[in-house]
């Protein structure tokens, strides 16, 4: 067990103690290394305290600051002297939000418990309010309970959501207006069929009878209401946008001028009208007739609107569309402006204003057709419709229309009066529906046409082949088979000096991609009238 | 060069040496700008009640408190540990230890920990500790150890059953409040070992090679006071008359120690008592006279001054006498204290003595004794030791 003595002369050296090893150290070396490392550690923290995207609130459960870090002066455009002044109820949106504020300062005292939530916060110095999503956690500053508030400003994503909805409203919207207008259109064309000989059988028997006479009468009752069933599908059309577009360079000065007359039928003693038209001509590309029927709409619209009297005013005026505008291009613009002193609409109303079928007229009393048929047409026409309401004081409707240069182009050629206009070329006319096919071969007949019948693209090339020189082709648009414009086509490839007139209840086919006929193209809606069809045959007939 | 132009130092911590030198505690806790200490103490003098009126002193200063009660003497290194735990937990910024030396090691493994982290057996050895300690405040509670003012502290690795000794300026404390008062409460049988405690310090740092004329003075000092106060005031345990000398005595020897380090006895006695739990005076006290045996011819003018201060040795007693006179009269002075027998009455064996030999031998105080020991020699001493 013995070993040899360990050395020991080191140890001896060491108790002695005069190395620098074995002096007696101070702790201020130590002390200065350590408040060094907390330097540095503090000012990380201050870097991250001041690197947030948020705004960092420390403040105590009566709503007193006790410091901020420098986004937090940039979200609320404060200085860091001002930022400690204001207290919390400073800092927080007037009305609810500042009722809740107190709630919620008890609750975070009596639970401690964290919470999340959105906010709408206050800028202290000039007042303007943005929304912003707040955390808030109980924490210890400097040995007290404190409240930790992280505010994060969420007002780009707020905005960015509201657009989202509105455009997701837009796009339901197109849609519902898509699927209706598909079901308009296929009922109006099947409508317009079945017009077409109840009119025309009516108005060539009604020829048979004497004025006066019973029979006369109610050959007269017959026409009228098919007219009516007409106009309901036509409307229809226009609503569902399908309607054909014939654009002029017009001046809306003499639109609505003209239009006084049938406003002042149409609108009762106890409605009085003003207008204020620009001083210069307002001119824009349009359909007369479709814009006559956007004022007649508005004018019932009115109307309904005012049962106890009131003022209808009518404004044109020239505009700029400024950049940005949701539909227009900037540049020119006119815009006209109908406004009423009527019982008004609230939110709720207005936002359905131009929903199909809507109505607050109460059943059998409208058909909710008719602000969304000016819709409709003003969309057609490229332009903007905005409505404003005020529960009580009326609604102004503001259409606003691409301006365009130029002078007046004359307007379309009107049917000439009085009886059917004869011809002795020889026509061929193909149409699938017996009883239409019938009736308009009756009327080519009776003005003295050589008619050619077909009931579809096929039979009407081998009857083409047979025959004589044909003039003119009258032709049904969509058939079993070949559609009209097909067969158009076929039979000039032999004939091409050879004429088209398309007939067609639902005239989406033919018209071009933006609304509008081609300009050699003609066509007649169905259910025309005997003197209508006769005077558009002739009038292709002669051209050269 | 000359005992008197020798490059020396002296390194004491500041005391206050007096009656009721511990109610400046709270003073001193404010000086060293404390807001919560440890206080660091045993259940024994939490029952007398010494715990409870130092802790309301440094409340009424306006310091916080945290008690720490859970030392066992001869303090294990895994208590210093749990205290260390508490230390950090409760965030406490400084160290109050009222007790003997296990409670006053005890603070100072606390403190060394706190610091400079790790394990305290890391730190084993002289010089070994790198960071000073926390504010330590120290007020003694027996008349022994005097780790108060010490560079020294020893704790219990159990591992091994091995007391080690961590040495180093590091380890003095800020400030010791010596109070003899609370002396009254500590019994006879502990008083004699501490006492012997302190008179083996005395003795070994004046037997030390590496003593100075300061160290001298003060175990001398030492010596002569223990000569004077030491058995009346194990007769007289509430005689503050007794006991201020013995304390003053402690204080002198602490001061002569902690400089000049001890010796064989030590190195002995840190095994043993590591071994068999004893209290560390008792194991002083019966390795004392075999060890001045052993060491007497390396030393003998030193022993002889010992001797003639103690009263026994008279100038005209024959050299080749001496030796055996004062190894006698040393254990008869032990046996009138009351620690009779020996080791092998308090439960060592045979076949223990090689093992706590070659322990004892790795122990730093081997370096001052008068002659380097062997392990064989170390065997030697354990062996009279064990009767």
């Amino acid at each position: 067990m013995s070993g040899p003595a360990p050395d020991w002369s080191g140890v001896r050296d060491k108790i002695i103690g005069l190395g620098e090893q074995s002096s007696r150290k101070s702790y201020y070396p130590e002390l200065q290394k350590r408040l060094e490392d907390l330097r540095a550690s503090e000012e990380n923290l201050r870097t991250i305290f001041n690197s947030t995207h948020e705004a960092i609130l420390i403040h105590d459960f009566a709503g007193r600051l006790v410091a901020v870090n420098e986004p937090m002066l940039a979200l609320y455009r404060v200085s860091r002297q001002e930022a400690l002044a204001f207290c919390l109820a400073d800092y927080t949106a007037p009305g609810k939000q500042l009722e809740q504020l107190v709630t919620l300062l008890n609750d975070m005292r009596r639970t401690r418990q964290d919470q999340l939530f959105e906010w709408v916060a206050r800028r202290p110095l000039d007042g303007t309010t943005f929304d912003v999503e707040v955390s808030l956690r109980v924490a210890m500053w400097e040995h007290r309970e404190m409240v930790v508030a992280v505010v994060r400003d969420i007002s780009a994503r707020k905005r960015a959501e509201l657009e989202r909805k509105q455009l997701e409203a837009q796009l339901a919207q197109s849609q519902k207006m898509e699927s209706i207008g598909l079901l308009a259109g296929g009922v109006a064309h099947d409508f317009n069929n079945m017009l077409t000989p109840i009119l025309n059988y009516a108005i060539m028997l009604r020829e048979d009878f004497a004025p006066g006479t019973d029979q006369r009468h109610d050959l007269d009752e017959i026409v009228h209401a098919a007219e009516r069933a007409r106009d309901l599908t036509r409307q229809l059309l226009a609503f569902a946008r399908k309607q054909t577009m014939t654009l002029r360079r017009i001046d809306l000065n003499e639109v609505v001028r003209k239009f006084e007359g049938m406003l002042r039928r149409v609108l009762p003693e106890n409605i009085s009208v003003r207008m204020q038209l620009s001083p210069e001509p307002v001119m824009l590309e349009g359909d007369v007739g479709q814009l006559e029927q956007v004022l007649l709409n508005l004018s019932i619209n009115a109307r309904d609107a005012m049962a106890g009297g009131g003022v209808v005013m009518l404004t044109t005026q020239a505009v700029t569309v400024p950049d940005g505008h949701p539909k227009l291009s900037p540049g020119p613009g006119v815009c006209l402006s109908f406004s009423d002193t009527g019982g008004g609409m609230d939110a709720e109303t207005l936002e359905k204003v131009f929903d199909p079928f809507f109505t607050t007229k109460g059943l059998g009393h409208g058909t909710g057709l008719g602000l969304s048929i000016v819709h409709g047409i003003v969309a057609q026409h490229g332009g903007h419709i905005e409505v404003s309401s005020q529960v009580g004081k009326g609604t102004e409707f503001r259409l606003t229309f691409r301006a365009c240069a130029g002078a007046l182009e004359p307007g379309g050629l009107t049917a000439a009066a009085g009886g059917l206009s004869p011809g002795s070329e020889t026509v061929l006319l193909v149409e699938d529906q017996d009883q239409v096919r019938l009736i308009a071969r009756k009327l080519l007949e009776r003005c003295g046409y050589n008619v050619l019948v077909a009931a579809d693209g096929e039979s009407a090339l081998a009857r083409a082949a047979k025959g004589p020189v044909l003039r003119l082709l009258v032709t049904d648009v969509i058939m079993p088979g070949m559609n009209g414009r097909e067969l158009y086509e076929a039979l000039r490839q032999s004939q091409p000096r050879l004429k088209v007139l398309y007939l067609s209840g639902y005239p989406a086919d033919i018209i071009g991609q933006h609304g509008v006929l081609d300009a050699h193209t003609h066509f007649l809606q169905k259910p025309f009238l005997p003197q209508e069809f006769s005077v558009k045959v002739r009038q292709i007939l002669d051209e050269p | 060069m000359t005992a008197y132009t020798e490059l020396r130092k002296f390194v004491a911590p500041e005391f206050i040496y007096g009656l009721d030198a511990r109610r400046l505690v709270g003073r001193y806790a404010r000086n060293y700008a404390l807001r919560r200490v440890l206080l660091v103490s045993d259940p024994g003098l939490e029952r007398a009640g010494w715990l409870a009126e130092v802790e309301q002193l440094l409340l009424t200063d306006g310091v916080e408190v945290r008690r720490w009660t859970s030392v066992s003497p001869n303090p294990r290194a895994h208590e210093v540990m749990e205290g260390v735990a508490v230390y950090k937990q409760e965030a406490c910024d400084g160290i109050v230890a009222l007790g003997g030396g296990s409670v006053l090691d005890a603070a100072k493994g606390i403190g060394i920990v706190a610091t400079n982290e790790g394990n305290i057996l890391d730190y084993e050895g002289m010089d070994r500790v790198p960071i000073p300690m926390p504010p330590l405040i120290c007020i003694p509670t027996t008349a022994g150890s005097a780790s108060e003012v010490s560079q020294f502290a020893i704790i219990n690795r159990t591992s091994d059953k091995v007391k080690i000794a961590i040495i180093s300026k590091a380890l003095v404390p800020d400030v010791a409040l010596i109070d003899p008062r609370p002396l009254i409460t500590l019994p006879p049988y502990l008083t004699a070992c501490t006492g012997v405690d302190a008179l083996v310090h005395a003795s070994e740092a004046f037997v030390s090679n590496a003593a100075s004329p300061i160290t001298d003075m003060h175990a001398l000092g030492a010596i002569r006071l223990l000569r004077d106060h030491l058995e009346a005031s194990v007769r007289e345990p509430e005689n503050l008359d007794h006991r201020g000398p013995v304390m003053l005595a402690c204080l002198h020897a602490g001061l002569a120690f902690s400089n000049a380090s001890l010796g064989c006895v030590h190195a002995l006695a840190h095994s043993l008592g590591g071994y068999l739990d004893l209290p560390h005076g008792e194991c002083n006290a019966l390795l004392f006279a075999p060890v001045v045996g052993y060491n007497y011819d390396a030393a003998s003018g030193r022993y002889d001054q010992i001797g003639e201060t103690l009263g026994w040795t008279r100038p005209d007693m024959p050299a080749g006498d001496r030796r055996a006179d004062l190894v006698g009269r040393l254990n008869e002075f032990r046996e009138r204290l009351g620690i009779a027998g020996n080791l092998r009455q308090r439960g060592l064996g045979q076949g223990d003595v090689p093992v706590l030999a070659s322990k004892a031998i790795h122990d730093p105080c081997n370096a001052t004794n008068p002659r380097a020991p062997t392990t064989h020699e170390l065997e030697d001493i354990l062996q009279e030791a064990l009767g």
